[in-house]
């Protein structure tokens, strides 16, 4: 069945397609996560003040 | 939120609504898991190989609702920029946006696994007729969508520009299907989108359905996962702004 | 209606009179598209046996990427001088500033084409200006010129101009430069009105969508 890598191929490039694009998802999430917590240690310096465990909450 | 206390905090609101979209998204996922897993067995394995073609047209199980659902992503994008356009808010344009950019790789997808199938079936990778070529177009069209968004000065602008192409493009495809069709003269009648005459059968038609309600699925996920990244970079974006270390973005 | 059109009027003579001054967009533009249709003329043998089929198809690319070029002037020249805020402060409707920058481009377009059509047809042997094709150029340059107009705009305020332009356009030009090659093609090989009247309709279904669609949605663009 020689066609059957052209089955093969066509399934493999869905799914990698596919999974590249929520890796972005994921990567630029965490991009975006870092840059929060970046801010909030900019803000609570800021202020001059830390909130007591306020720092290790996330939301997303 | 455990952390209304810290009001002071910019945004906590739009945080919120991240984290809400964010549980919607886990659901989603398993629903989109559970009913992709029973499309890709009947696809794979349940769906009789078709008569002519044996075991590649299986491609087409994804191949065909990969590609409608590319249009449903720009005809939303059309809808949302439409709105935003009308109204100016920002949610509409993280929709139009986020659909565009999924309905840019369904389309890449739709474009590929063709190619894939016309190989062995057509002898040729590519071949320009009446909906490749349209697809193709419109693939460009968006391209451009995303691209004008990228290139944008500031982030308003590019988001009315880019409403602009995605209504403008959206509105051309009619008149660009047609005008192809002229020019590459009259086409023998479409069978799900086959020139090489596929034979849908029961079990066939069954199984187009699932992965049809698959596809959409995760389109509809990823639309979603997208939209929140984006609520989320833009609430960071606007923390920034406020505090003064923006422009780097 | 008569003081809205003596707005775009007045528009259309601040471009005239720009581009009087420095001849920027006519000529380069028409240089340009005499290249173009050199370099075709290598890449197909002069004299070969089909160049009459390819030959329509030469002269549009040839017109479209010209006629890109020249649009690339229209709004980013604005952009540059800095005078496009103060078009737009003008008290007449985004429509006329439209109609009235969209008129400009299209003379000038016209212009580039009466001499290079007739060049075209001295360089590869075809009729010089056969007048069936007088309202096929027409046609195909007003839907150039509105679809050109607005994505002109748009690519201005992009931080890549001159990139975005083409990008942007080109694909929505498919069915113009289609129904450009179509009917001139049979233009060319004397074929009556009846064997390309849906490509002339096609380049009017264009003409009118892209001119409705175009002068509505530009007051989006050129928001500040």
């Amino acid at each position: 069945m020689k066609n059957f890598w052209y089955l093969f191929a066509a399934y493999t490039v869905i799914w990698a397609v596919v999974l590249g694009f929520v890796l972005s998802f994921y990567l630029r999430e965490r991009a975006l996560r870092r840059e929060v917590e970046a801010l909030k240690e900019l803000l609570d310096r800021q202020e001059g003040h830390t909130a007591p465990g306020e720092g290790d909450k996330v939301q997303g | 939120m455990v952390d209304a206390r810290a009001g002071q905090r910019p945004s906590p609101r739009v945080e919120g609504r991240a984290a809400g979209l964010g549980w919607g998204v886990g659901a989603l996922l398993v629903a989109t898991a559970a009913v992709m897993v029973v499309a890709l067995y009947m696809a794979l394995v349940w769906a009789p190989p078709e008569r002519l073609q044996g075991q590649v047209y299986r491609i087409f199980f994804f191949h065909v609702p990969v590609s409608w659902v590319a249009y449903l992503a720009f005809a939303v994008t059309f809808a949302g920029g439409l709105a935003y356009l009308r109204s100016g808010r920002a949610s509409w344009d993280r929709a139009a946006a986020a659909s565009a950019e999924v309905g840019v790789v369904f389309t890449t997808l739709s474009l590929v696994t063709g190619s894939i199938w016309g190989k062995p079936i057509l002898n040729a990778w590519w071949g320009w007729d009446v909906r490749l070529t349209t697809t193709l177009v419109l693939w460009l069209i968006y391209l451009g969508y995303l691209m004008i968004r990228a290139y944008a000065a500031e982030q308003a602008q590019g988001a009315r520009l880019a409403a602009v192409v995605g209504v403008v493009g959206f509105v051309v495809v009619p008149i660009n299907f047609f005008s192809i069709r002229l020019w590459r003269g009259l086409h023998p009648g479409p069978n799900i989108g086959t020139e090489g005459g596929l034979e849908i059968e029961g079990a066939m038609a069954a199984t187009l359905f699932v992965s049809l309600a698959a596809v959409t699925l995760l389109y509809i996920t990823l639309l979603v996962a997208r939209i929140r990244l984006r609520s989320l970079t833009d609430a960071v974006g606007e923390i920034k702004a406020r505090l003064g270390v923006g422009g780097i973005r | 209606m008569t003081a809205i059109l003596g707005k775009v009027g007045a528009i259309v003579w601040k471009d005239v009179l720009a581009e009087l001054r420095t001849k920027d967009i006519v000529l380069s533009v028409g240089v340009f598209a005499v290249l173009v249709i050199i370099v075709f003329n290598f890449a197909f043998q002069p004299g070969a046996q089909g160049i009459g089929a390819v030959a329509p198809g030469a002269l549009w690319v040839a017109v479209v990427f010209a006629g890109v070029l020249g649009m690339n002037r229209a709004f980013v020249l604005e952009k540059e001088r800095g005078t496009l805020p103060g078009l737009l402060l003008c008290p007449v409707p985004r429509e006329a500033i439209f109609a009235g920058k969209m008129a400009a481009s299209l003379l000038f377009m016209l212009l580039v084409e009466a001499a290079v059509v007739p060049l075209f047809g001295v360089f590869l042997g075809l009729p010089l200006f056969p007048p069936a094709l007088v309202p096929i150029v027409l046609l195909a340059t007003l839907g150039f010129a509105a679809a050109g107009t607005l994505f002109s705009a748009v690519a201005a305020s992009s931080r890549s101009r001159e990139l975005m332009l083409p990008i942007l356009l080109l694909p929505v030009l498919v069915p113009v430069i289609l129904s450009a090659v179509g009917a001139s093609a049979a233009v060319f090989a004397g074929e009556p009105f009846g064997e390309y009247r849906t490509w002339v309709q096609v380049l009017i279904g264009f003409d009118v969508v892209y001119l409705v669609l175009s002068a509505w949605v530009f007051e989006y663009v050129v928001q500040e």
